[in-house]
C-alpha cells in the first residue's frame, strides 16, 4: 500500500512559507467575508485595523 | 516623526494609542545623503534612537524607506540592512516630484528603476522566506493575486477617501497629491456635511470615476483599480493613464504572479 504522507510533505515543502501564510490569510479573509460584515467595514477604509489605515 | 523624538513624546503616543512609522532610507551612508538637518549633518543616528524609543514603548509601526537615485541600485544591501536591524515591517516608496519640495531632481527615479528595485526585493523576500517580514506593497499584491482583498491604499481606487489635514486645519486631498486649490476641500472647523458636498471634492470624485471606466478593460484592474491618483495619470484632471507607469506596474504584477504560479501557490 502506498504511503501518501511523504508525498504531501514534499509538496508542502516546495511552496515557500511566505506564500503559504499568504494563502492562509486569503482563506481567513474569505471566511470572514462569508460571515456577517460589520457595519464599520461597510463605512469604508477607516475601520480599526484596516490595512489602509496604516499609511 | 520628528527627527529627534523626545522620550516624553514616545510616552504620549503610547498613552494615546498612536502607532508611529518612521522614515529611514537604509544604512547611514544612504540615509545621511538624503535626510539631513539644515546644518548638513545627517539624521541617521537620531532616527535610530527614535526607533529604539518607539520599540521600548511598544508603538513602533515599521519603516517607510524612500527609494531614490542614491539607494535604488542596492536592493540587497537595503533588504539585509533592515533584516539585520530586526526591522521586518517595511514600506518602500518611489521618490518623485509632486511639488511639495524643491530641489529633489537629482534624487528622482523612473517608474522602471523603481520596478526593478521592487522586483529584486520581492525575489529576496521569497528567497529568505521569513513569514515575519511584511513588505506592504508585496503583501498586498500577493494577497490580491491569490484572490484576497487586502488592499494597500494605492490599490483601493478610493483616493477621494484619503485626506491630509494641515496644521491650520485646512483639508486637502491625500498627501501624495499636490496641495493646490483644486484639492482644497475645506477646514476641520467646517461641518462634515459641507466638506462632503464641496464642489472641488465632487469634481475630484468625478475624475476618479472616469479613470475607473478607462482602466476597467485592463487584465490587472483587479489589483490596481486604476492606481494611485497622484501617479498613474498624465495630469490631475486627466483620465488618460501614464503609459510608463502602467507598463511597469504590469511588469511587476506579472513577475509576482509568475512566481506565485511557479511555486504552485495559485
Amino acid at each position: 500500500m502506498l504511503n501518501t504522507v511523504p508525498v504531501v510533505k514534499a509538496i508542502s515543502n516546495v511552496i515557500p512559507k511566505v506564500l503559504l501564510q499568504a494563502k492562509k490569510e486569503v482563506t481567513a479573509q474569505a471566511e470572514k467575508k462569508k460571515g456577517s460584515r460589520s457595519k464599520m467595514w461597510n463605512n469604508g477604509p477607516w475601520d480599526n485595523g484596516h490595512w489602509a489605515n496604516r499609511k | 516623526m520628528p527627527l529627534s523624538l523626545p522620550p516624553e513624546w514616545a510616552s504620549f503616543f503610547a498613552e494615546h494609542n498612536f502607532f508611529v512609522g518612521v522614515s529611514l532610507d537604509g544604512p547611514k551612508k544612504f540615509h545621511d545623503q538624503i535626510r539631513r538637518y539644515s546644518s548638513g549633518k545627517g539624521s541617521y543616528d537620531a532616527v535610530i534612537r527614535g526607533v529604539n524609543l518607539l520599540r521600548q514603548a511598544g508603538i513602533f509601526n515599521g519603516i517607510i524607506c524612500c527609494i531614490s537615485a542614491v539607494n535604488q541600485g542596492f536592493p540587497k544591501e537595503l533588504f539585509n540592512f533592515f533584516i539585520t536591524k530586526n526591522i521586518k515591517k517595511l514600506k518602500f516608496a518611489r521618490v518623485k516630484n509632486i511639488g511639495h519640495c524643491n530641489n529633489i531632481s537629482s534624487l528622482i527615479i523612473s517608474p522602471s528603476q523603481y520596478t526593478d528595485f521592487m522586483i529584486a526585493i520581492f525575489d529576496l523576500w521569497l528567497e529568505l522566506d521569513d513569514p515575519e517580514i511584511e513588505i506592504r506593497d508585496i503583501k498586498s499584491v500577493v494577497n490580491l493575486i491569490l484572490g484576497g482583498n487586502e488592499r494597500e491604499c494605492i490599490y483601493m481606487g478610493q483616493c477621494d477617501k484619503f485626506i491630509t489635514v494641515y496644521s491650520d486645519g485646512s483639508i486637502y486631498g491625500c498627501d501624495s497629491l499636490p496641495n493646490n486649490d483644486t484639492l482644497y476641500f475645506g477646514n476641520v472647523r467646517n461641518k462634515p456635511k459641507i466638506i462632503r458636498s464641496d464642489s472641488r471634492l465632487k469634481n475630484f470624485q468625478k475624475i476618479l470615476k472616469k479613470r475607473k471606466e478607462t482602466c476597467q478593460a485592463c487584465d490587472w484592474h483587479f489589483i490596481c483599480k486604476g492606481g494611485c491618483a497622484s501617479n498613474c495619470y498624465k495630469q490631475l484632471d486627466s483620465s488618460e493613464p501614464q503609459g510608463e507607469i502602467c507598463e511597469n506596474l504590469k511588469r511587476y504584477f506579472e513577475h509576482i504572479s509568475a512566481k506565485v504560479r511557479l511555486y504552485g501557490a495559485l
